[in-house]
């Protein structure tokens, strides 16, 4: 009889672990977010990452002076985001700067290259974050180097003061661990 | 394995079918909206009508100035509340915010937190005052951030779903979703649902079939009838919905003379066969309603006309007594304005108001050729030749339709 409670129980045991797996699994119901494939994980990738945003940054000679003018003396934390970037992301994203630049004294400065062109548009966007993010627009460089992969939507690096392109991570709002990984690489989370 | 693990274990299952009970919970079915039409609007809209000139009706009371220094300059304006002589202003399109200033247009203070903190939020779909409490009430995602009237944060209540609008009463709130998918593989088979204050969620205005049609994106209104009462309107539909502490039921159905059979029954709720439901319109030229604001007798609005390619909008009034359409045209013979800008869509106390930027009065003025009119029109909205200071609001006198 003992033995019988006990694979009873046993098997509502094995049960329950079923129907939390179930449970954990169920994927979250959010829109607006899509996986990204391509990542640049081996050091060949990671360097041909490197040069399609030093190809990208080169390619409009008014946004390269500008952004040797920025780059001068310290090294920036860039975002650059595309015209397909779901607006959650890209505010998600852009609020994990703003918090950086609002609460740490001397923090480095962070440009933020938007397909928006127009002015007032900027101006807006500017406005929202206090004026503590500079916001540089690049009109349709994204879609020359980087539409092919359509699930990269959204970048983050670093530019030295040398003008290296450091630190070039693809951004997803769903890695929320491995964003948070970078930030503190980079000095926006401590 | 000795018995007090076994117990925690079987105490663990339990806990896991309550949350699989939870999960069921959450995909029942939809609530059929009470199907009962208190009056059919027939809607004139290809014959002129301006029998009654739209600045007779909307006769302008005064003007207020919205205060402008370094903390209340407005970006933009998504819409406009006014709660115990306070005038609050939304704007969940640009820069998050919420700026409050007294009934005099006097700067009082800015919501605006953004952030990750527990206060803070990302961005927000839409706001609120809630009329029972005064509290300001934000839509973020899948919560609603509660401030009380000062702007100073009281809590969060969580959501089972995104939304894209909202409206709040004193027991109960709803909630639109544009979206008909909810996520990667998630069907969404409802537009609307409500939530009481005992978190009970009710779910209304089904599709019939699942495909990833058209999202419905910015074309559903909640617009306030009084403290207790709202309009819903959303696009395509011409059935224009009640919501109240009881429920939602069905209100009003507006016809569109003429266009009666032009639009297929399943056409709002069939994703899958009417996936681009703006293409499928122009093409078959079926108008639709794009606002729906009412004030005591009269409905003012817009309408959407669709010809040889083109999305034309239309401002209208509609007087509920003698039930007609009593102006569907797009200027102002006094002014020589366009009126679709100065369609009222909010109240303060029981004068109907619109809001008008400087940068807009500017324009008017540069492109009239007239001197007369230029004059009018700057004498009209008090225009003081800065364009860069905050809107305008117009405060109108109470409607009043002469019955001819």
């Amino acid at each position: 009889m003992k033995n019988k409670i006990n694979y009873l129980l046993w098997v509502l045991v094995l049960g329950a672990f079923i129907a939390i797996g179930f449970w954990i699994l169920e994927p979250n119901k959010v829109f607006d977010v899509k996986p990204t494939k391509i990542k640049a994980t081996n050091i060949s990738e990671h360097e041909a990452f490197e040069h399609t945003i030093h190809d990208m940054l080169h390619h409009n000679k008014k946004v390269w002076s500008n952004i040797q003018t920025l780059c001068a003396n310290n090294s920036e934390i860039f975002f650059w985001y595309s015209q397909e970037a779901c607006s959650t992301c890209t505010d998600s994203a852009l609020t994990y700067l703003y918090v950086y630049a609002k609460s740490v004294k001397n923090a480095k400065r962070i440009v933020i290259i938007t397909p928006e062109t127009d002015k007032k548009q900027i101006e807006y966007f500017s406005r929202r974050y206090d004026n503590l993010l500079k916001f540089v627009d690049s009109k349709g460089v994204w879609d020359k180097y980087l539409s092919k992969f359509n699930t990269i939507t959204a970048i983050f690096f670093v530019v030295d003061s040398k003008l290296n392109i450091t630190d070039p991570y693809i951004f997803e709002i769903d890695n929320e661990k491995e964003n948070q990984l970078y930030f503190k690489k980079i000095g926006i989370l401590p | 394995m000795n018995f007090m693990n076994i117990k925690q274990l079987s105490l663990l299952f339990i806990l896991a079918i309550c949350l699989q009970a939870c999960k069921k919970e959450k995909n029942q079915g939809t609530t059929a909206v009470e199907n009962k039409v208190e009056k059919n609007l027939p809607f004139e809209i290809d014959e002129p009508l301006n029998n009654e000139n739209f600045d007779s009706i909307l006769q302008k009371d005064k003007i207020i100035k919205l205060e402008t220094n370094k903390n209340s300059l407005i970006s933009s304006i998504s819409k406009i509340e006014f709660y115990n002589n306070k005038i609050y202003v939304i704007d969940a399109l640009n820069e998050y915010s919420v700026t409050c200033f007294d009934i005099n247009g006097k700067f009082k203070f800015k919501l605006k937190k953004i952030g990750r903190g527990p206060d803070e939020y990302i961005n927000f779909n839409d706001a609120n005052i809630n009329m029972a409490s005064g509290d300001i009430e934000l839509l973020g995602r899948k919560k609603i951030l509660i401030y009380d009237s000062l702007g100073n944060f009281k809590k969060i209540i969580k959501l089972p779903y995104n939304a894209d609008k909202f409206c709040s009463l004193s027991e109960i709130r709803f909630f639109y979703k544009n979206f008909t998918i909810e996520g990667p593989g998630q069907a969404g088979s409802f537009r609307l649902y409500s939530i009481n204050s005992d978190g009970v969620v009710k779910k209304y205005l089904k599709f019939d079939s699942d495909g990833n049609g058209e999202a419905l994106y910015g074309v559903c209104n909640f617009t306030r009838v009084n403290n207790a009462e709202y309009r819903f309107s959303e696009r395509f539909n011409d059935t224009i919905y009640k919501i109240s502490p009881q429920g939602i039921r069905s209100f009003y159905k507006i016809d569109f003379l003429g266009y009666e059979n032009k639009r297929p029954k399943d056409f709002l709720s069939n994703q899958k066969k009417y996936p681009d439901k703006t293409k499928f319109a122009i093409n078959m030229a079926i108008p639709k309603v794009s606002g729906f604001y009412e004030f005591g007798n009269s409905i003012i609005g817009f309408y959407t006309k669709y010809s040889q390619r083109y999305e034309c909008v239309y401002p209208y009034i509609f007087d509920k007594k003698t039930n007609k359409m009593v102006q569907n045209q797009n200027r102002s013979y006094n002014l020589g304005l366009e009126l679709i800008l100065l369609v009222p869509d909010f109240k303060i106390n029981k004068n109907p108001c619109a809001h008008i930027s400087p940068s807009t009065i500017y324009n008017f003025i540069e492109n009239q050729k007239n001197p007369e009119y230029k004059k009018k029109i700057k004498a009209y909205f008090e225009y003081d030749d800065n364009i860069n200071t905050n809107p305008y609001i117009i405060v109108y006198k109470p409607i009043k339709i002469n019955e001819k």
